[in-house]
């Protein structure tokens, strides 16, 4: 059971790190054209980039978390559950924010 | 458009409002007791398969149509917002997508057994698929604004 938890602890934490890696990409692209470019020509397109790293992060920083030594238990699930949530709506705030200046 | 482009387009809509549809079965059963585990189980796995499934589907048609014939149209038109906000927005909100329905559905597959007796761990997966149906749903009604704005001047 005690791996299960660390499992759930390691993806959650990824999909924090995800998370934030697409919101910091999508704001840093917008005002650094030149990442915008290494993008879209290492990739073919700027947002299959985005979305191919975005994977890589999530699946990369999963594993190397889960195979950290350390113990996992049901309150640390649940915390970085909760963190999750949290900062996904930070995520979409940013993102939605940010063109919402840019556009207007 | 190719026919081909078209279904693609039909298939991106109809398997992101499937995932939608799969993790709004997944947050009701959550909201009940006793959980029927294997239901939840298999509805947050093909809803994340879904949601995948229109990432690879919509990515295609966004990469290869939507930006050479669609967005100048758009841009152009009397709704320019749609696209430098709405459409921006939406194409990036939804890459946050595809990860929380993986971590939900992990979350899930790998504790759903022990959710009854972890009220907490429960709550937390709950609210994470309550997330999952709201972004899902602006972002469905996102591409109704942009197909709207498709509207030469």
């Amino acid at each position: 059971m005690e791996h299960r938890q660390k499992a759930v602890k390691s993806f959650a934490i990824g999909a924090v790190l995800t998370a934030v890696f697409v919101a910091a990409v999508t704001i840093a692209a917008e005002l650094v054209p030149p990442l915008k470019t290494w993008l879209a020509d290492t990739f073919t397109h700027h947002w299959i980039g985005k979305s191919v790293l975005a994977a890589a992060i999530y699946i990369g920083t999963s594993i190397i978390i889960f195979a950290v030594p350390s113990a996992g238990s049901q309150e640390q699930a649940r915390k970085s559950l909760v963190a999750l949530f949290w900062i996904s709506w930070v995520v979409v705030a940013a993102i939605t924010g940010f063109f919402l200046y840019e556009a207007f | 458009m190719t026919s081909t482009l078209a279904q693609l387009l039909i298939g991106h809509v109809a398997l992101g409002l499937l995932g939608i549809t799969l993790f709004v079965m997944v947050t009701v059963s959550l909201m009940r007791n006793p959980l029927r585990i294997g239901l939840i189980k298999w509805s947050a796995f093909l809803g994340f398969i879904a949601f995948v499934a229109s990432w690879v589907t919509g990515g295609y048609y966004y990469v290869t149509y939507y930006g050479k014939a669609v967005k100048p149209v758009i841009k152009a038109g009397a709704y320019p917002w749609a696209h430098n906000f709405v459409m921006e927005a939406k194409e990036h909100v939804f890459l946050v997508l595809p990860f929380l329905a993986a971590t939900v559905w992990l979350v899930l597959w790998l504790l759903g057994d022990s959710l009854e007796t972890a009220p907490g761990l429960k709550r937390a997966a709950l609210f994470l698929s309550w997330t999952i149906i709201i972004i899902g749903v602006a972002i469905t009604l996102s591409g109704t604004v942009i197909s709207g704005a498709v509207i030469p001047k």
